[in-house]
């Protein structure tokens, strides 16, 4: 793949991820305050797998672009290890997406929620408990990766005058 | 890409680490969740043991159903609602309802504390249990008021409900949803 295109795509999936983790956040914030077994909260846990599942699949894509063409510092603004550190937060943010998909998928297959062979019972309690408790473990990781990249940026803004509006790219 | 993550320094790596430690331990300090569930906690045998010199009445038929229509609906909102106890959140109420992340209700009138399957109980509550609580109305109304003051340490990390017509509206439900 030519090195710019590997840059656009790179960027259109960074935003892609950035419009997708702002429509599941709000899904999530809503979710919980309607009542459990009206329609209204089905709609909204089946469009949580749907857009969860589009958050796992353009992470994965966007760390096989990073690890195809890992970014490189040619603007000269930052210093190396101010680089490297920002970017290894947005990398572990994108891991920690996937690791979120993987143990997303297998909390909803546990619950019953995804019938890959229809009439099979998929319902494990031991394996929705831990693979449940795993995806609130990399939503906290996610959420603390996030806040420390946006006090890095501000960092970056005041010390060093660099600044990008979208904090996963 | 391999020199790209070796460059990086020491503490770059250390931040990830740290925060995937604490990470890790926020759904326990938060919400009160374990990562493991436990098949059984007791056995029938041994449940009706711990009751059986109580001289427990039948809180289900003691109390009936009573409730109308429109006091139905408010039992249900105080028990599932967001603005109420939240309870249907974490607990199954039903014979028939999923465990959820927290010990089923299903018959817990008259039902000894913490022996509930498919939940891994704080040493607090089976110290409770061991001490002879049993829920009972008057009971899980105490609990649900100031859960950390009724049973310090236990794992039901909420806020207690203050307002004694919610806890009223709750505990109806539990008499005519969990029986």
């Amino acid at each position: 793949m030519d090195n710019q295109i590997t840059t656009r795509l790179s960027s259109i999936t960074s935003w892609l991820v950035f419009i997708v983790f702002m429509v599941i956040f709000i899904n999530m914030s809503v979710t919980p305050r309607v009542p459990t077994e009206s329609l209204e909260r089905k709609v909204l846990t089946n469009f949580h797998l749907v857009v969860g599942t589009l958050l796992f699949v353009f992470s994965f894509f966007r760390v096989y672009l990073w690890v195809y063409s890992p970014p490189q510092n040619k603007q000269r603004l930052l210093p190396d290890h101010e680089y490297t550190q920002i970017h290894i937060l947005q990398f572990m943010l994108y891991v920690a997406f996937i690791a979120q998909g993987v143990s997303g998928i297998l909390t909803a297959w546990s619950d019953g929620l995804i019938l890959f062979l229809p009439g099979a019972n998929t319902i494990n309690h031991l394996l929705w408990t831990t693979s449940g408790y795993l995806h609130s473990v990399f939503g906290f990781f996610y959420i603390t990766l996030i806040l420390f990249i946006i006090i890095f940026r501000i960092y970056h803004l005041v010390r060093y005058r660099v600044f990008s509006i979208n904090i996963f790219a | 890409m391999r020199n790209y993550f070796i460059n990086a320094r020491g503490r770059h790596w250390l931040l990830i680490i740290i925060l995937l430690v604490v990470s890790a331990y926020l759904p326990y300090l938060i919400f009160g969740a374990y990562p493991i569930a436990k098949r059984v906690n007791l056995e029938q045998d041994q449940i009706k043991a711990i009751v059986e010199d109580l001289d427990l009445p039948n809180y289900y038929e003691l109390y009936g159903n009573e409730s109308t229509d429109a006091e139905k609906i408010l039992e249900k909102q105080a028990f599932d609602g967001w603005e109420g106890g939240k309870c249907r959140f974490c607990h199954a109420v039903r014979e028939d309802d999923r465990d959820r992340m927290a010990p089923s209700l299903y018959k817990i009138l008259g039902r000894p504390a913490g022996v509930s399957g498919n939940f891994k109980y704080s040493n607090a509550l089976i110290n409770m249990r061991e001490n002879g609580l049993v829920w009972t109305p008057e009971t899980i109304d105490a609990f649900i008021s100031d859960p950390e003051n009724f049973v310090p340490g236990n794992r039901m990390r909420v806020e207690g409900i203050k307002d004694p017509k919610t806890r009223e509206l709750i505990i109806n439900y539990l008499i005519r949803e969990s029986k």
